[in-house]
């Protein structure tokens, strides 16, 4: 990307990119430990909004799924509901080990992790992680979608994920 | 009893914002009020009871920082008193272990109060006070940083004592945190208490009266603002509240305003008993001189044959109370925190229940929204403070 | 923790005959036993009599003895506000039936529907339902005989409901 004189120039796929990594919106739902840590990063110290990052209540306006805490199986088709009504593209986050691999809990009613029901971007592993590692995550999914390809030739937009 | 007739249907959650994590509410509404109402919970159920019979005492700990995830340290302080209780050590912890686990139940406590604070005025509509309350919250966190190295789950308490003595940045840190506190305290009562908005969302409504909330089994803030003075570190005193001099707010009228009121001034007591804490804690050990129940420090069993002898017995063998059972219970910031351990003699609780105070309070909440607006479901969930961690355990 | 007095056991004693059994005390924690028959008048006389006020139901829980017969104790915390004393009533369930004490302690609602569920103790006078898990739930996970990890359980049990 490059500006001159007021001309911007840069390929439309790289836009396509910048908007969609500039303005991520997450649901604004959590079932466990780590969405207090959520809680924590939105709000004073942490200050999720500076990346963009704005919580939102319906799964419709969002574009991301920050899965924060244990996935019981009663969980796991209202999750999965959710993230099919959420539109394309869209990406989500396993934040803390419950999502990722069901930690301690492996018992007659937790699911080994997110990635059985919705597929998975980045996964940050803690019990409960920082806020800090919710940046990194974040970090990390935004140098991903700058690689998407969004436009594939033919006119046809694919999925990202 | 004659059901009354609903028009619509309204389900509430398990994904909504004001709901505190995934609870479900079917609400039965005629107009905007609701005629009947059902609570479906469960969908955090981890199983943690079965769990815990599959642990050694030890392990178990962590298991519970994980139930009550904003309040870890009163949840390990419950379970690691009934171990104590059941091992008959109870007399034999340091004094100085004793103090600290009040000063990290105390400050768990107002960090509770605190997100709850934050997230009742957020969904009420004061976003500034979510603001405000995490930032002190953080200060907390620090301190739990500090001290156990841990932020959200602490681990700190020990079957024995506690994990690790007060560092003096943690004592300086502290100080400094109980000198600004009050004043914050008085901030988010100038936005809230006498704000015209916040009294009609929360006078009079959701009111629960004194013979209900104890027929009810209800406990914590919410017994309180009903009007009866019972709290568990008054009763029954653990620890060294015995020797601690602090009220138990009580209030009359039992709505979600009183709720309020008695967590404001519960923060203001429990500075007021970190503050003695300081004051009144003696040097000296702050874990039993006991092999059989605590591991040894890291320098002999790194250092010395017996330390690391020691170390392999407990970790493989661990602790063996003798057959029996007990029940402790502990003032968690949301009642009490009851641990009920049937031990038949090994090295694994037989049986262990967790008398869970949100479970028990939020129970009476198909009751109590009947007769009241949509809107209400919102302040009135809020004030119960139910964590659903702790539920559904 | 404050419980009854030996003094007061014995006025049960007096009251219910042999139908009462005092259990030995444990780190100071008076429990007794009653039979299934009685349990209903003996805990409404603990609830209202003068020098018992057992105004509150503490906990209501079951533990499982899978060698005996009857298989499943439960167990009720009581404690008097007024009077500060607590009591550990027993009352093994014979055909895995119990009385309910919802009319008693309304505190008995959800806590009979969760041991139902966990154990399968069924509480008679009252309608059940499970608490936790859902309604199509075959198991009673809490029953010793029930592996940590769970039973196989077909997907739709776990449908949302």
């Amino acid at each position: 990307m490059g500006v001159r004189e007021g001309v911007f120039l840069t390929k439309l796929e790289e836009l396509i990119n910048w908007g969609r990594k500039g303005s991520l919106w997450p649901l604004a739902f959590a079932t466990a430990c780590c969405g207090i840590e959520m809680m924590a990063a939105a709000a004073s110290r942490y200050d999720f909004d500076r990346f963009g990052v704005i919580f939102r209540n319906t799964p419709r306006q969002c574009d991301l799924l920050i899965m924060c805490g244990t996935i019981s199986r009663k969980m796991a088709p209202i999750i999965k509901r959710l993230w099919e009504q959420m539109p394309d593209p869209k990406w989500a986050i396993a934040i803390g080990s419950c999502a990722i691999s069901g930690n301690i809990f492996q018992t007659y009613s937790t699911l080994r992790g997110l990635d059985c029901i919705v597929p998975v971007d980045v996964y940050v592993p803690g019990c409960a992680p920082k806020p800090e590692a919710f940046y990194e995550a974040l970090i990390l999914l935004k140098k991903k979608i700058k690689r998407d390809r969004p436009i594939i030739v033919g006119g046809e937009e694919e999925c990202s994920t | 009893m004659e059901r009354e007739k609903a028009d619509l249907i309204l389900n509430m959650g398990p994904q909504h914002p004001s709901t505190h994590g995934v609870l479900r509410l079917v609400l039965e509404l005629k107009g905007e009020k609701i005629v009947n109402s059902d609570a479906i919970i469960g969908y955090v159920h981890r199983g943690v009871e079965k769990l815990a019979e599959h642990r050694k005492y030890m392990q178990i700990l962590p298991v519970f920082d994980r139930v009550d995830y904003v309040s870890a340290n009163t949840n390990e302080l419950g379970f690691v008193l009934a171990v104590e209780k059941l091992l008959g050590i109870e007399d034999k912890i340091p004094r100085r272990a004793q103090f600290l686990r009040v000063i990290m139940a105390e400050l768990t406590r107002i960090s509770s109060h605190l997100i709850w604070l934050g997230t009742h005025a957020l969904e009420l509509g004061a976003m500034s006070v979510f603001l405000y309350a995490f930032r002190e919250r953080e200060m907390i966190l620090d301190l739990f940083e500090e001290i156990a190295g841990g932020r959200l789950h602490t681990g700190y308490m020990r079957i024995g004592g506690v994990a690790a003595d007060a560092t003096e940045r943690f004592i300086e840190e502290l100080g400094k945190f109980l000198e600004v506190f009050p004043e914050k305290l008085n901030e988010y009562e100038t936005l809230l208490t006498e704000n015209r908005i916040w009294l009609s969302r929360t006078k009079g409504v959701g009111v629960i009266n004194k013979e209900t909330a104890i027929n009810w089994g209800i406990t914590g803030p919410t017994l309180r603002a009903a009007g009866c003075d019972y709290d568990v570190r008054k009763y029954y005193p653990y620890c060294v509240y015995d020797e601690l001099d602090f009220k138990v707010p009580v209030y009359q009228n039992g709505d979600v305003y009183d709720r309020y009121r008695v967590r404001m001034d519960e923060m203001r007591e429990s500075v007021k008993i970190i503050k003695q804490c300081l004051e009144k804690m003696p040097e000296g050990p702050v874990q039993i001189e006991d092999t059989t129940i605590i591991l040894p420090p890291k320098e002999e069993v790194y250092n010395t044959m017996v330390g690391l002898i020691q170390h392999f017995e407990l970790v493989i063998h661990g602790i063996t109370p003798p057959k029996g059972e007990v029940y402790a219970a502990v003032e968690g910031p949301r009642g009490e925190l009851g641990y009920y351990i049937v031990s038949d003699g090994s090295n694994k609780p037989y049986r262990l229940r967790i008398r869970p105070p949100s479970l028990i309070n939020i129970a009476i909440l198909p009751e109590l929204l009947k007769g009241h607006y949509v809107a209400d479901v919102i302040s009135i969930i809020g004030s119960l403070d139910p964590l659903m961690g702790e539920v559904d355990r | 923790m404050l419980y009854v007095k030996k003094e007061l056991l014995q006025v049960l004693k007096k009251e219910f005959k042999d139908r009462v059994r005092e259990l030995p005390v444990f780190r100071g924690e008076s429990t007794v036993e009653v039979d299934k028959e009685i349990l209903l008048p003996f805990m409404g006389f603990l609830k209202h009599d003068e020098r018992f006020k057992m105004d509150m139901l503490v906990d209501l829980t079951a533990v499982d003895y899978p060698g005996r017969k009857p298989r499943f104790v439960v167990v009720y915390h009581l404690r008097s506000i007024p009077l500060k004393h607590n009591l550990r009533v027993k009352c093994w369930a014979e055909n895995d039936e119990v009385p309910t004490v919802i009319e008693l302690w309304r505190a008995a609602d959800w806590l009979e529907r969760e041991v139902y569920e966990m154990f399968g103790v069924r509480f008679t006078g009252r309608e059940l339902r499970k608490l936790l898990l859902p309604q199509k739930y075959p198991y009673y996970p809490l029953r010793k005989d029930f592996p940590l990890e769970g039973k196989e359980t077909p997907c739709e049990v776990w449908d949302w409901e």
